[in-house]
């Protein structure tokens, strides 16, 4: 018996099924591999959706909290103030710190104000020597400061490779901000006026313990609360300690300050103090917006009335055409015509240095009541803060990896520590992987 | 014994591995339509979210209505859009001369007609650029170039002429994302209330309010310190508004309903 004839007859696939059915599952897998692909993609875009919009909203609901419950008494005084980063301003505050990063100054304002949000601090820190009780604290205004800074997260701040944006909100307790804070707001007087960047940028703390509230790793005694940059392990700004971490990967939180005029418009700047009206003649009744600018672009204050460049804050009911990139906050038919300029300063609805909010009033700049460039000119904007509309740009997970891959590498630093890259890069990587938020946020304790 | 006949086994035919390869593609398929679903819920939430933002923004407009933008009709060049303030946009006038009149009347004449879904005031809330990608990026002097890192957005409600906001409006006007669509009705919490003015005594008529009648038409006869009104927020697909398929005309779900008082 041969064993060929034991061994089932079994018929294999012609070649046409085998054909077929190859062609068929190359399709098939064709379109699986298709869809996985768009998947990803999706997956990735929700990914970057979801994550950023997380930051933006932890810096957002923040800003909302302290705004909604910031505090501007009408009382002549300074309640609250921006002061721009880098700022070579004659009106620039002093102390002011350089920019951060790849950061333009109008990009990252420092925003310092007083408030009463619900997650202030309301016990004093544990005392480390016996007895360890904490007592409740009293009173409900804070000092409150926003930045956004640069450093590592780890263990040395000032590690070269590390180094990650961020926004950090300070909040000095009731009882410090009483102690320290208010007395310099409220010794303020015309002759002498004081704004929440005396307290912030002092460097003689004295006997301030504001970081209790932590193990103060990288805080030294006397270090202002604000000061330059994070440069090495020690040495650091209070504002920049971890405790005060709000969300990473902010690149640009941009501002814009929308304002009510109790004033008429005029066609002409008249004298001061009587008639008043409104120097920049918008239409009475209309929010107007006060913005920063950057002092170290082509288009600063400078230019402006010169050459007409500028980032256009307009409203006005002229109706000859223009474009959104001509007008770009909010559409106007036509740029506003600016009184001329006599000489000197000005009070212009935008500002390269500092932001002094009154309740009343805001001081662009240098200009102060006792420093008016001329007789002829409101030496302020006669205008109340109603509003702030904050736009937080954030960079997606894959943004943030690229941006720390081009740190990290030492020919595209222009700086120490890897803190920088190409200017043109690190505007790619904000245009591609950036994604920008906002929220309108009413001044309710001013009216808003 | 003879040995048996070998048992034949055919092979697969066609139609099996047909079948059998729809059913895997069948499968796949599903499990990607599940990941669909995964993912259309992000955007929903990404929207709801948006919505959320724009409620704020909404209230603020409402609150000071001469920061409402007007978009003709067909406009493709945002070289035409004006405030609703303004003449020339929306009829009848809001702030009629000499003009000056309390941001409440402008809001009042805007919302009043909105008595019944029907009759719903549309307005158009969005996230958009500062300016146009291109005049953002550039670093070297120009006339009309922006040198913003980060081209930040701001918030903007528009009045569209017609109701129909297209995607040229909208990419005139660097708008992020799709705009949300608002409608506006005034709030049943009117009813029975006692909401004009007898102009020979000043005082409020004894007539009472119902649901769906007219208002007043000139603020100083309205006899409320507030005007409610609902504001239900739908994400705009750039469908037509009137039609048998239009947007006001289509049953939707909101995907946020708020409540607004406006105080005068």
């Amino acid at each position: 018996m041969s064993n060929a004839l034991l061994r089932p007859l079994r018929r294999g696939f012609t070649l046409i099924e085998l054909m077929v059915s190859t062609a068929l599952m190359v399709i098939i897998v064709l379109a699986v591999v298709s869809i996985a692909a768009d998947t990803f993609k999706a997956y990735d875009r929700a990914v970057a959706d979801l994550s950023t919009q997380s930051e933006a909203r932890s810096v957002l609901d923040a800003l909302e909290n302290d705004f909604q419950t910031a505090v501007i008494r009408p009382d002549g005084r300074c309640w609250m103030e921006i002061v721009l980063p880098g700022s070579a301003s004659a009106g620039a505050p002093a102390n002011v710190p350089v920019t951060t990063g790849n950061l333009n100054p109008a990009e990252h304002p420092i925003i310092l104000l007083f408030a009463a949000p619900q997650d202030r601090p309301r016990w004093s820190p544990v005392p480390v020597v016996a007895p360890a009780v904490r007592t409740p604290l009293k009173g409900d205004v804070c000092a409150i400061a926003y930045r956004i800074g640069q450093r590592s997260p780890f263990n040395t701040p000032g590690a070269g490779n590390q180094q990650i944006y961020g926004v950090y909100r300070t909040i000095i307790d009731s009882e410090k901000t009483f102690s320290d804070a208010l007395p310099i707001i409220l010794s303020s007087t015309a002759a002498a006026p004081k704004s929440p960047w005396d307290y912030w940028s002092t460097t003689t703390p004295g006997t301030r313990n504001y970081g209790d509230y932590n193990q103060q790793k990288y805080v030294t005694a006397g270090t202002p609360l604000i000061n330059t940059t994070v440069s090495a392990s020690s040495g650091m700004p209070w504002t920049l300690d971890d405790h005060n971490f709000l969300a990473s990967n902010v690149v640009a939180m941009n501002l814009v300050l929308w304002c009510t005029s109790s004033l008429p418009p005029s066609t002409t700047v008249v004298t001061a103090p009587v008639p008043l009206t409104d120097p920049l003649k918008r239409p009475s009744l209309m929010l107007r917006p006060v913005l920063p600018v950057n002092k170290t672009d082509i288009y600063d204050q400078g230019a402006k009335f010169g050459s007409g460049t500028g980032y256009r804050a307009a409203y006005t009911t002229g109706t000859s055409a223009a474009t959104t990139d001509t007008a770009p906050i909010h559409f106007a038919p036509t740029v506003p015509s600016v009184p001329a300029v006599v000489t000197g300063t000005h009070p212009y609805e935008e500002f390269g240095g500092r932001l002094r909010i009154y309740s009343d009033r805001i001081y662009p700049d240098g200009l102060s009541s006792v420093n008016a460039a001329t007789t002829t000119q409101l030496p302020y904007l006669p205008y109340s803060l109603r509003a702030v509309e904050v736009s937080v740009t954030v960079l997606t997970p894959e943004g943030a990896k690229e941006l720390a891959l081009l740190q990290s590498l030492p020919s595209a630093s222009t700086s120490a520590n890897g803190t920088k890259i190409l200017a043109n890069d690190f505007k790619r990587i904000v245009v591609q992987q950036g994604r920008a938020y906002t929220r309108y946020i009413r001044l309710l304790s001013n009216g808003g | 014994m003879t040995p048996s006949l070998p048992s034949r086994r055919r092979g697969f035919s066609l139609i099996e591995v047909t079948l059998a390869i729809g059913i895997l593609g069948l499968a796949i398929l599903s499990l990607v339509g599940i990941l669909s679903a995964t993912f259309s819920q992000v955007s929903e939430i990404m929207d709801t979210n948006r919505a959320l933002a724009g409620v704020t923004r909404l209230i603020g407009a409402l609150d000071n209505p001469r920061t409402i933008v007007f978009i003709p009709a067909g406009d493709t060049s945002s070289a035409n859009t004006k405030f609703i303030n303004q003449s020339g946009t929306v009829t009848p006038a809001l702030d009629p001369a000499p003009g000056g009149a309390p941001n409440f009347d402008l809001t009042y004449r805007l919302l009043a007609p909105a008595k019944t879904t029907a009759d719903a005031v549309w307005l158009y809330v969005y996230d958009r650029r500062t300016v146009g990608p291109d005049k953002a990026v550039v670093t070297t002097a120009g006339t009309d170039r922006y040198d913003i890192g980060s081209n930040p957005s701001s918030m903007e409600v528009a009045v569209v002429q017609g109701n129909n906001f297209t995607p040229d409006m909208a990419a005139q006007r660097n708008v992020i994302g799709s705009p949300m669509r608002v409608r506006i009705t005034l709030s049943k919490l009117l009813a029975n209330q006692r909401v004009t003015v007898d102009i020979t005594t000043s005082e409020p008529s004894a007539t009472r309010y119902v649901v769906g009648s007219a208002l007043p038409t000139d603020p100083s006869l309205y006899g409320l310190a507030y005007l409610p009104v609902v504001a239900e927020f739908f994400p705009h697909d750039f469908t037509s508004p009137d039609g048998p398929t239009g947007f006001k005309t289509a049953e939707q779900t909101p995907l946020l309903i708020q409540n607004i008082i406006i105080n005068r």
